[in-house]
């Protein structure tokens, strides 16, 4: 067993490496970015100033039927359903996100929930987004609009979301067993 | 978790089933329980026939989670030297009274696939030699007689982990071990499978080729199939 410390606390100065931003940019088939629907519903928030924050809160309100355990589904399907779990939070909000112009991108792993299920403080898996906007990537988490709190988040993999199981999200999790994570306070 | 775990079954159930010890591939119909860490969660179908000339491999899950059932069905169609022709994946997921349903048809000819998403329709060109999860594999593990240490590898076409371009699929023979199912102790072939060299499945297999039981763990969640 390997035990792995961290630490956590405010972000520092956001030099994110931008590199090639394009792959943040493009359609996928779960992200439906060119879909009628999906323009259309995403035209409403461009004339926001701060649209990351602006899709975070409607995909929020959007998704009304808050529910576990749907599979990984596209976009345009979460939008009609307006029903789902991080997963489909996530998938909408990067499919918005990307049909504004704004790369972003989805990410699996863990947070830290005051309560879950009737437990306090407990590591749930979970899926999010990030969007880029002035030179860094921003926490996007439309299941907690308003989330600031990175130090609750546990990243294992990015979910490029052109498949279920992409490689990359298959070869973290793969690599992860007999996980267990203690939140040890302050 | 439950979304990568039944891909992952989806995967390997395909390419692991099989009757009897003969010159070509078995055909049949197997039936499995299906568990997650350690609850019954759903059943699974595998089917393997020939027909026409072409092998047709058929795997239908079924899995309940209580408030979500989902249902997956995958039919690979190739020819008799494993050429690739079709691949068909079918998902429907109902919850409350609603639907959801998501499909990939994907028909080959050659290095060209036409694919078929149900929103919208391309075509790719696949540079490297690949098959579906069809017989090969087992093919293969059974000429080798299920030698201790046999490596049996080809790029396999997975449009759910990847539907641009097939993944490495490598499976190895480990060793015979004694295993309880069904309380019944039984002397089987311990096989490993791995994707892209990330091995975290286990299946085990009678000197016939038939999957007695499969262990996918990934993360803290085990998922076992079990032959009826």
């Amino acid at each position: 067993m390997r035990v792995i410390d961290i630490e956590t606390g405010e972000k520092r100065s956001a030099a994110a490496a931008a590199g090639d931003l394009s792959e943040y940019r493009v359609n996928t088939r779960f992200l439906n970015i060119t879909s009628p629907e999906i323009i259309q519903a995403a035209e409403r928030l461009r004339g926001s100033s701060d649209i990351p924050s602006t899709v975070e809160k409607f995909v929020f309100g959007h998704i009304s039927d808050k529910t576990l355990g749907i599979p990984i589904i596209p976009a345009v399907q979460v939008y009609r359903n307006r029903r789902g779990d991080c997963t489909e939070h996530a998938v909408l909000a990067v499919s918005l996100l990307r049909a504004l112009g704004i790369p972003s991108r989805a990410l699996v792993g863990m947070y830290l929930a005051n309560e879950f299920m009737g437990r306090k403080n407990i590591f749930v898996y979970h899926m999010w987004a990030e969007a880029y906007q002035g030179g860094a990537w921003r926490l996007i988490d439309a299941t907690r609009p308003g989330e600031n709190r990175h130090n609750r988040y546990i990243a294992f993999a990015y979910h490029s979301l052109k498949a279920e199981a992409p490689l990359d999200y298959l070869r973290a999790i793969s690599a992860i067993s007999n996980f267990s994570a203690e939140y040890i306070g302050r | 978790m439950k979304k990568i775990l039944i891909v992952s079954l989806l995967i390997i159930l395909s390419a692991s089933a099989c009757r009897s010890r003969s010159s070509g591939p078995p055909t049949g119909t197997w039936k499995y329980r299906l568990l997650v860490n350690g609850a019954p969660i759903g059943s699974a179908v595998s089917t393997n026939s020939l027909s026409g000339g072409k092998y047709v491999s058929t795997v239908e899950m079924e899995m309940d989670a209580g408030y979500v059932k989902n249902s997956t069905r995958q039919v690979v169609t190739e020819t008799t030297d494993f050429k690739p022709l079709k691949l068909e994946v079918y998902n429907k997921t109902v919850q409350n009274g609603q639907e959801n349903e998501l499909k990939t048809i994907a028909v080959f000819k050659g290095a060209r696939v036409d694919l078929d998403t149900g929103d919208a329709k391309s075509t790719i060109t696949i540079s490297k030699p690949f098959i579906l999860e069809g017989n090969y594999f087992m093919k293969e593990l059974m000429k080798s007689g299920f030698k201790a240490g046999t490596v049996v590898r080809h790029h396999v076409y997975e449009p759910t982990v990847d539907i641009e371009e097939p993944v490495l699929m490598i499976i190895r023979v480990i060793g015979t071990e004694e295993v309880t199912i069904n309380g019944a102790t039984k002397s089987l072939i311990h096989l490993g499978y791995a994707i892209e060299n990330m091995k975290n499945i286990d299946a085990y297999v009678d000197s016939d080729g038939i999957t007695h039981k499969m262990i996918i763990t990934m993360l803290n969640n085990r998922l076992e199939m079990i032959l009826k």
